[in-house]
């Protein structure tokens, strides 16, 4: 789960609503690099290819 | 009071030194949440050490807190829970402090890099995709 703001973080705590298993991240890019981790893959640059 | 939450890198760190009232005690849990938010920590170590009272309000506004911060993608660390505060928050009932606990700062921000470095964007802070972030 990404992209949850301040407000909505205090919004669900105070609604004792239970994430216990979900994994949350701050930004797409952090929950795509953690979904990555998880199936153990990474994305690398090619060698030689581009600039 | 405002309690100052200092930045170490992506890590934050919040120490607790005097008695909060209930109106302090929510005011730092929206400086925590914002804070956290705003520079995408990784982690936050909340220090109580200089705390000898810890109430049911205060162990929820803690324990919120942390909660709070998991939400928001980072790492929570308790740490110098007095022993008369552990005796008490256990009297007052199971799981008032929910998140990870260490015996002081210095072991507190140890385990909280050990588990920054398990995790799969730990990576993204060095910006390379080669070596992950190395613990302690």
């Amino acid at each position: 789960m990404t992209g949850i703001s301040p407000e909505g973080a205090q919004t669900l705590t105070k609604l004792g609503v239970s994430f216990a298993g979900v994994t949350s991240r701050a930004t797409l890019r952090a929950g795509v690099a953690e979904a990555l981790q998880m199936i153990g893959r990474r994305i690398v640059s090619v060698k030689g290819a581009g600039t | 009071v405002r309690i100052p939450i200092l930045r170490l890198d992506r890590i934050l760190l919040a120490s607790i030194q005097v008695d909060l009232t209930d109106a302090d005690a929510m005011q730092f849990q929206n400086d925590v949440v914002c804070q956290i938010a705003e520079i995408e920590a990784m982690g936050i170590v909340i220090d109580i050490t200089t705390l000898e009272v810890v109430d049911s309000f205060m162990a929820r506004v803690i324990n919120d807190t942390a909660s709070m911060a998991r939400l928001l993608g980072s790492e929570v660390v308790i740490c110098g829970v007095q022993p008369y505060v552990a005796m008490t928050l256990v009297e007052m009932g199971r799981d008032l402090i929910d998140a990870d606990c260490a015996f002081n700062l210095d072991q507190g921000l140890k385990m909280l890099k050990r588990v920054i470095a398990t995790r799969g964007d730990a990576v993204l802070v060095r910006g390379d995709d080669d070596e992950r972030l190395a613990p302690g």
